[in-house]
């Protein structure tokens, strides 16, 4: 701040009128932040628990094998695609209600308002006693299930298999172990080379695989069998924890500059909810994740092993679509293209989503680029049986065939 | 042999083994008293009681607090001194101000005195301490209390040892956003009075160096050594839960996981049976 020379009375400004103004201002600012503060806690006690509705779009059970269901959503529209139907698979460590947070921002909601046929697989609430599934019961048994289950459905035919985060990985070795299943794979944020490429990853990249490269084998066995399971709880802190400040202020800052908006207030509040329901990860299928993918790098070292068989990547054999956000803070954007070196180039394309991990889904941004590019390469991808609408298409939303194996 | 067995008992034998026992019981009392007379037969008093005083003030090192002197403990005037603020403590007259001179810190005192103080910053000694507790040979006959109270002790130890180091790191870590933001930010633009500006600074400088520090190898094993001293204390938790389970005929933790666990491998032999058996009817059909 330029100090005034002197007050209009002429007299000269001293140090302590500089100090008063400086002070005065400071004030202003947080009287000013502290009623926005008030404003949020005045829309917070206006928006009862009720009003934070995520996941409502209508779906029924189509297929149950033990906890593990197939919900089917009802079509939003009358007109049907003539492209085979979408199965969503989302990890383990969250729940599938991600893709369906709110109305406005609903990758399920894109999907069926284009007239595509659109399942989603439950996981279910993993407990202690589901501590033994192993990835092999995950991958082979459950998703297998499911996704036979749809193709039935379907008239035997194949269909798109969507995966995310750790339902991608999942997705991915289903696609290279039953290949006549899928029609297309789809994937978001997932994981398949497990170490990456640190010496590229930007400041906060990439902590995640550091974190647990650091950890013995020993230390995560000690992990699964103090707990049986990976709680929810620690999962969740460590997610927290790679965005430090973002987790300490979203309480208070962060609800205070939201000035009382209640739009934003309900974004934020979805978003917590979905948090808050994070299950338990269960143990052998946990010491196998960190162990076996995240430690020793098994998938792309073509040592990973399923129902007994060596996983082999090349023998995916649809069209592959793969997203990445790269902002991604959870999982590197190398950890994700390392897909592109072993499927066949005409078969491989791919979106870089400008955001995070969580963007991909919940930002407004997503429902143009990631539904918008999925619904542009459904009805490439199928040419005969395109979309009746791609209209959440955006800017950049179209996919790029990468060409190389490189890629 | 005869019928009980009572014939060839070796009655010499077991009193033989008693005597030596005694024998060696003896020994290391003759032992033990010999060892304290040679401590305390030194040429004067003062010269024995330097001696003390050295090995006193070299076994209280580890637990020193700053401003506290263990030699200081032998001092006459200071051990009065010390009872009366004691004493002055436990009556409410309160011990700060009490005008003693030559009164050591209280508060350095006090502060050796709470297990807190010195339970985390020395505890090399108690862990060798509760270690040889903990690693004795059982009896099968004995009940050794003491050595599972060690180990629980140990463990407790390691966790805030472990907690103390972490905390360190992150420490380390808001000292170094204060040096970056106070680096970045100057005081003429503090005195702006934007305290928006200063705190998105501030938040910005404390972002990059906690990341920072998250990637760094003294984070992440300071990290994994906390993590490994709560998982240790969860084990013994869910140990001494087990015990108390099966003191009032509950069944245990472990139990259960062990039906989960035969649970678990009977489905899944009953699902590939399942699928042999039609894979089987199929090739029958064809």
């Amino acid at each position: 701040m330029m100090p005034k020379v002197r007050k209009p009375d002429g007299s000269p400004v001293t140090a302590q009128d500089v100090t008063t103004e400086a002070w005065m201002k400071a004030w202003t600012a947080m009287m000013e932040e502290g009623v926005k503060a008030l404003h949020s806690g005045e829309t917070l006690v206006d928006t009862p628990d009720e009003q934070v509705g995520i996941a409502e779009t209508t779906a029924e059970t189509v297929f149950q094998i033990d906890k593990v269901r197939v919900l089917r959503y009802a079509p939003l529209t009358e007109e049907k695609a003539d492209i085979p139907p979408v199965l969503i698979c989302y990890g383990l460590f969250g729940r599938q209600t991600m893709i369906d947070l709110q109305e406005d921002r609903s990758l399920v909601r894109n999907l069926l308002n284009a007239g595509v046929a659109v399942y989603v697989v439950d996981w279910g609430s993993p407990t202690r006693a589901d501590q033994f599934l192993t990835l092999d019961d995950y991958i082979d048994l459950y998703l297998g299930s499911c996704v036979e289950h749809v193709v039935e459905e379907n008239n035997g035919k194949p269909i798109n298999l969507f995966g995310i985060c750790e339902g991608g990985t999942f997705a991915v070795t289903l696609a290279a172990q039953r290949p006549e299943l899928l029609s297309g794979l789809a994937l978001a944020i997932t994981p398949v080379d497990f170490h990456g490429e640190p010496d590229k990853f930007w400041r906060g990249e990439g902590y995640l695989n550091s974190w647990i490269q650091n950890l013995s084998k020993d230390d995560v066995d000690m992990i699964i069998d103090t707990f049986g399971m990976l709680p929810g709880e620690m999962t969740g802190a460590v997610f927290s924890s790679l965005t430090p400040i973002a987790s300490m202020t979203k309480y208070n800052i962060g609800l205070a500059r939201m000035d009382g908006d209640k739009d934003a207030i309900l974004n934020f509040l979805r978003m917590e909810k979905w948090i808050a329901d994070r299950p338990d990860h269960p143990g052998e299928a946990g010491r196998q994740w960190l162990n076996e993918l995240y430690r020793e790098n098994r998938l792309v070292e073509g040592t990973f092993k399923v129902a007994g068989e060596t996983v082999d990547l090349s023998k995916i054999a649809c069209p592959v679509l793969n997203i990445y956000a790269l902002q991604d803070h959870i999982v590197p954007v190398s950890c994700s293209k390392a897909l592109g070196k072993f499927v066949k180039p005409e078969l491989y394309e791919e979106i870089g989503f400008p955001g995070g991990h969580v963007g991909v889904f919940v930002s407004r941004k997503a429902q143009g680029v990631v539904a918008g590019g999925m619904l542009d390469w459904l009805g490439r991808t199928h040419p005969a049986k395109a979309p009746k609408d791609t209209k959440p298409k955006a800017a950049g939303a179209k996919p790029k065939k990468t060409g190389s194996k490189n890629a | 042999m005869s019928k009980d067995g009572a014939a060839d008992f070796d009655f010499n034998g077991m009193m033989d083994m008693w005597a030596k026992g005694q024998q060696a019981f003896f020994q290391s009392q003759s032992d033990m008293a010999r060892g304290f007379a040679e401590a305390v037969a030194s040429e004067s008093p003062e010269a024995a009681q330097e001696a003390g005083m050295a090995t006193w003030t070299k076994m209280m090192e580890p637990f020193s607090v700053p401003g506290f002197n263990p030699a200081a403990m032998f001092d006459p005037t200071m051990m009065a001194n010390a009872v009366t603020m004691m004493s002055q403590t436990m009556t409410g007259q309160g011990m700060m101000g009490s005008g003693i001179a030559g009164a050591p810190n209280p508060m350095a005192m006090f502060a050796f005195m709470d297990p807190k103080t010195w339970a985390q910053t020395a505890p090399d000694q108690i862990r060798t301490f509760l270690q040889t507790i903990a690693g004795a040979p059982r009896f099968a006959d004995l009940a050794s209390p003491q050595a599972d109270a060690a180990e629980v002790w140990r463990e407790t130890l390691d966790y805030q040892t472990a907690a103390a180091d972490f905390a360190g790191v992150l420490q380390s870590a808001w000292a170094k956003a204060l040096k970056q933001f106070s680096a970045e930010y100057s005081l003429e633009e503090l005195q702006d009075g934007d305290v928006q500006k200063a705190l998105d600074a501030w938040l910005k400088a404390a972002n990059a160096a906690l990341l920072e520090t998250q990637h760094s190898s003294d984070f992440m094993d300071a990290q994994r050594r906390l993590m490994r001293a709560g998982l240790e204390i969860q084990s013994r938790q869910k140990e001494i839960a087990e015990k108390w389970s099966a003191a009032y005929q509950m069944p245990t933790r472990t139990e259960i996981d062990d039906l989960t666990r035969i649970v678990h491998e009977l489905r899944r032999n009953l699902r590939e049976t399942k699928r042999e058996l039609a894979a089987l009817k199929a090739s029958t059909e064809k």
